[in-house]
């Protein structure tokens, strides 16, 4: 049978000032882990959570992303009434043209950056599904109207319903709050397609076509419609394609996250291993005594390397607590791939919280490994022998 | 192997290297021990009679020789084997006691028993046991540091006796205590011996020790010397 | 300082204690130096490599929302300045999308003039305004994908429909952001149908002292127009592309702290372990004679130089590291600058003082007796 548990338990806590400290390093280094993986669920939830399953996102052909897409009204009347397309009751395809367009808005601090003025119909709304108007009410057709994303509403000026905001080149009453299910949408200006394409003043043309298919609707071959057609020419593919291509700022965050992460474990590895040594060194006698007593080697190994376990492991439930008031706190970061701004919210989730406890449980595990295999091979004869 | 001898070592040897000197702590070493008889193995400091012990509780191995116990040689058993085998057939008691600080006397004493298939209630009646055998049933649940030197002994010894082992095996039982514990614990060790027939083998430098034995093996440089039986001892130790 | 060899044998009393607090010191400082020096890099930049006397004037609503290419007259004909160029974003992607570095159109008779600090050789300023796709690549970019001077290029649009074929004639040094690669602004409009619409016009201003009153007029100028303008120092103009890493800088620098503080804790424990070990020893120096202060002058000294072997070591390998890696957009490779080595080794000493001072003190003033009688 084993070494009892309690063995392990009560000499962490007899060397409670040391155990705290190096249980303290690995609390913190969870504690990074968990911070930065919260902020990559947050920006990969706010980009990803925009999109509905039965949504298509249609593009130039070669365009990357919305904001670097045009084409012509005409391509756009050669698909808008393909069957594949939902229609409402009246027969209105479920077809949004829309021209989303990067610019300056004035942040509470008076600082301006880029955030994305998107020109839509009335259909808009009915396409994209998840987007309400909360606040106030819809734009009105025709009018310098704008509805503003709830992301916006405490960060930027005049983002309030009456005011006026000044963005692009107009000034635009703003009539409504719309939010997004906590998706990019929120961090938008909504306002008249015809409005917004005149504001930007570069001809009238469109940059994107969201469309919802009709259901049990065949979309590959509407993929490869939107493309064969000559008189289309443009590219689909359904939104939640569209949005995992568009990883690129959560990624690019996640990678830094990680190397992070892992050379702050390396060093709290170093730590936990310093601790484990010095542990086995003051107790030698004790460890020989064990063994004298008959317990195998492989039961001392075994006891030592689950006290470092328990450790990293209470250090590790330590730092995920810590962690835990950053979930729904909502920040701003540059979009790399649309250059504009974009609001989201940190997110902490149950499969982080395991992937965190697995990354304490390694540190301890890796910690605790060298110093438990030389409890093990020490001479019995001469631990017995030693102060 | 004969049954009359619970310990037998035969031609033993035991070389170690420190650094780069040679230390030849037993040279060619036999005896045999009675069943059931309480000896002491005594010398000056340096005679190899630790080593010698070490090698008789199995926590050492013979550079050349034999030795086995309880019928059984030891000899070239590997140290899982032989960790099992101490569990077993050896109880150990040490100089400085070697209990452990964060463990009651009650659970110092179960110790052992972990290795053995027993139930925890089973197991509680053997830990009871030992204790009362030794007058301290009433300190189950003090701590180390909580115990006297003498009783903290006492301790080591019931945790030596509570798997019925083979052989009891002693490291200089006294060497910490004072003249009043030390004798308490030689008679405690006589009383083990003579009521329960343990065999044990005491390493001591302790003089008065040499009453409550039935034999003396001295020791000296590696080499027996000689072999007392306790009439002689007894002879010795009154005319001196 | 005859004290120095008993300080350094306690050093390798434990070769492996030195070596792993050693180790997780200089693994701490290394996360601390790369991280602090992002946001540090990005600030000095912007202090650096911007000009005092360029300025960047673009349309107020947005650099998407473009300006006239007329205004390059008006502009030009302005008081102080020295000379206008234009410049339109192209944005086309080399291989992956990933892989994108900032690409631009510019006005080729201007280049030189525009951006004398920019390196670029008379030889490679000939050859760009003769060879119609000719292209100026700076050393990051060069470097990156092994581009030579000579060899063709194509990128592929994103904005505009097109693809553009170019031809490398020379490169950018200098305080150019390393990562650019310019290429003629005539070309592409030609093949993107004479659009007639440009993104920024630089503007040079003769003297640095000018700089506020030229925006004034050109702004003003422009004002309830069609494209009213916003112009703004070549500094600020970048800086409003950095604000959206403010969040990744800030992370950072906290990020930054926290290892340090972790670390702190943990040579903490091990410095206080290590003392607690010597107990008897240092008893027994102190019943020779040796008085407090110097016991603790050693003990200190031991701490410190492990947190400064730690730290120098730390510190060091972020140097080598940061000059390997780049952080793409404006700025290029990060060195790691002066002062954030200072900050390391502050907090290296920091750390080797502060966690040995509480156990050092207790040691050297404990009473002997008690220590010398107290069982390890």
């Amino acid at each position: 049978m084993a070494i009892p548990l309690k063995y392990n338990l009560r000499s962490l806590l007899v060397r409670r000032v040391s155990s705290a400290m190096t249980g303290g390093g690995i609390a913190l280094v969870v504690l990074v882990f968990a911070i930065v993986m919260a902020m990559v669920a947050g920006l990969d939830s706010a980009i990803e959570s925009g999109g509905s399953p039965d949504n298509m996102v249609v593009l130039r052909r070669g365009a990357t992303t919305e904001t670097v897409s045009g084409f012509s009204i005409a391509q756009y009347e050669a698909l808008k009434y393909l069957a594949s397309i939902r229609r409402t009751p009246s027969g209105e395809p479920y077809a949004s043209p829309e021209l989303p367009v990067q610019a300056l808005a004035a942040r509470m601090d008076g600082s301006r950056d880029n955030i994305v003025l998107r020109g839509v119909q009335q259909i808009g709304m009915l396409v994209h599904d998840k987007v309400h108007v909360v606040e106030g009410r819809m734009f009105k057709p025709g009018l310098s109207e704008v509805i503003v994303g709830r992301g916006l509403v405490k960060r930027y000026r005049d983002c309030t319903i009456g005011s006026t905001l000044h963005i692009g080149r107009g000034a635009w009453k703003v009539v409504g709050i719309f939010e997004a299910g906590g998706s990019s949408f929120e961090s938008e200006v909504w306002g008249d397609l015809y409005q917004v394409q005149k504001d930007s003043a570069r001809g009238l043309y469109y940059a994107v076509v969201r469309i919802k298919l009709a259901p049990g609707a065949d979309a590959p071959a509407f993929i490869r419609r939107i493309a064969d057609d000559p008189q289309i020419n443009l590219q689909a593919e359904s939104e939640a394609d569209y949005y995992r291509d568009q990883t690129l700022t959560a990624d690019r965050m996640r990678a830094l996250g990680m190397v992070v992460a892992i050379i702050m474990a390396i060093g709290a590895i170093f730590a936990a291993m310093n601790t484990m040594y010095a542990a086995v060194s003051a107790r030698t006698k004790e460890i020989g005594t064990l063994r004298a007593l008959g317990f195998s080697p492989g039961a001392v190994m075994l006891s030592f390397l689950i006290e470092s376990l328990i450790l990293a492991s209470l250090a590790g439930v330590v730092g995920v607590i810590l962690a835990l008031p950053v979930n729904g706190f909502s920040a701003t970061v540059a979009n790399l791939q649309t250059f504009s701004t974009m609001v989201f919210s940190f997110r902490i989730t149950a499969r982080m919280v395991f992937e965190a406890m697995l990354f304490a449980a390694a540190m301890g595990l890796l910690g605790g490994w060298l110093p438990a295999r030389q409890a093990m091979r020490m001479s019995v004869v001469d631990s017995l022998r030693s102060h | 192997m004969d049954p009359n001898y619970v310990v037998e070592i035969e031609n033993v040897s035991r070389t170690y290297r420190r650094d780069e000197f040679e230390i030849h702590a037993l040279d060619k070493v036999t005896i045999r021990i009675p069943i059931a008889h309480f000896v002491a193995i005594m010398g000056p400091s340096g005679s190899g009679k630790t080593t010698l012990l070490n090698l008789i509780a199995g926590i050492d191995h013979p550079t050349a020789g034999r030795v086995a116990v309880g019928g059984e040689e030891i000899t070239g058993m590997k140290e899982r084997e032989l960790a099992a085998w101490r569990a077993r057939h050896i109880g150990l008691v040490f100089q400085f006691y070697n209990l452990i600080p964060v463990l009651t006397a009650f659970e110092n004493v179960e110790l052992p028993l972990l290795l053995t298939h027993l139930n925890k209630a089973q197991r509680r009646e053997h830990v009871e046991a030992a204790l009362r055998v030794v007058g301290l049933a009433d300190r189950m649940d003090h701590y180390p540091r909580q115990l006297s030197g003498g009783q903290e002994q006492r301790v080591a010894i019931a945790r030596a006796i509570v798997t019925d082992p083979t052989i009891v095996v002693a490291d200089e039982p006294t060497g910490d205590l004072d003249a009043a514990s030390a004798e308490d614990i030689l008679t405690l060790l006589r009383e083990l011996n003579r009521r329960f027939n343990k065999t044990i083998v005491m390493v001591t430098h302790d003089p008065r020790a040499e009453r409550h034995v039935d034999e003396v093996y001295r020791l000296d440089k590696g080499v027996l010397i000689g072999l007392e039986t306790n009439t002689a001892v007894s002879a010795r130790a009154t005319s001196a | 300082m005859k004290y120095a060899m008993l300080v350094l044998k306690n050093l390798t009393r434990s070769k492996r204690r030195t070596i792993l607090t050693v180790l997780s010191i200089a693994v701490s400082l290394f996360i601390f130096s790369a991280l602090v020096s992002m946001p540090a890099v990005a600030n000095r930049f912007l202090a650096d490599s911007a000009s005092t006397t360029r300025v960047a004037c673009h349309n107020k609503a947005g650099v998407t929302y473009a300006l006239p290419e007329a205004y390059k007259q008006r502009i030009a004909v302005t008081p102080h300045v020295a000379a206008v160029s234009a410049q339109s974003w192209f944005g086309g992607v080399y291989h992956e999308i990933s892989d994108q570095f900032p690409n631009m159109a510019v006005d080729p008779e201007m280049v030189g003039e525009m951006w004398p600090d920019w390196d670029i050789s008379p030889q490679a300023l000939h050859d760009f305004q003769r060879i119609r796709t000719g292209a100026l690549v700076g050393t990051e970019t060069m470097k990156k994908f092994g581009f030579r001077i000579g060899q063709q290029i194509m990128l592929r649009g994103t904005i505009y429909p097109f693809n553009v074929t170019l031809n490398i004639v020379g490169t950018l040094g200098g305080k150019a952001p390393p990562s650019f690669l310019l290429f003629r602004r005539d070309y592409l409009e030609e093949a993107a149908g004479r659009p007639g619409f440009v993104d920024v016009i630089w503007v040079k201003v003769d003297n640095s002292a000018q700089v506020p009153q030229v925006i004034a007029s050109l702004d003003e100028g422009f004002a309830n127009s069609s494209a009213e303008t916003l112009t703004e120092p070549e500094a600020a103009f970048y800086g409003g592309f950095l604000a959206g890493y403010r969040l990744f800088f800030q992370i950072a620098e906290l990020m930054g702290i926290v290892v340090v503080f972790t670390i702190g804790l943990v040579a903490a424990n091990t410095a206080a372990m290590s003392i607690r070990e010597r107990r008897s020893e240092i008893a027994v120096l102190r019943s020779i004679g040796f008085p407090a202060r110097v016991i603790l002058s050693m003990l200190l000294a031991e701490s410190l130089t492990i947190a400064l072997a730690g730290g120098l070591l730390g510190a060091g390998a972020a140097y080598l590291v940061l000059k390997l890696v780049t952080m793409e957009g404006v700025i290029g490779a990060i060195q790691m600058p002066a002062s954030v080595l200072f900050e390391a080794l502050v907090a290296a000493a920091l750390i080797g003082l502060l966690s040995a001072i509480v156990p050092a003190s207790a040691a050297a003033r404990r009473n002997i007796v008690d220590a010398l009688r107290a069982v390890a």
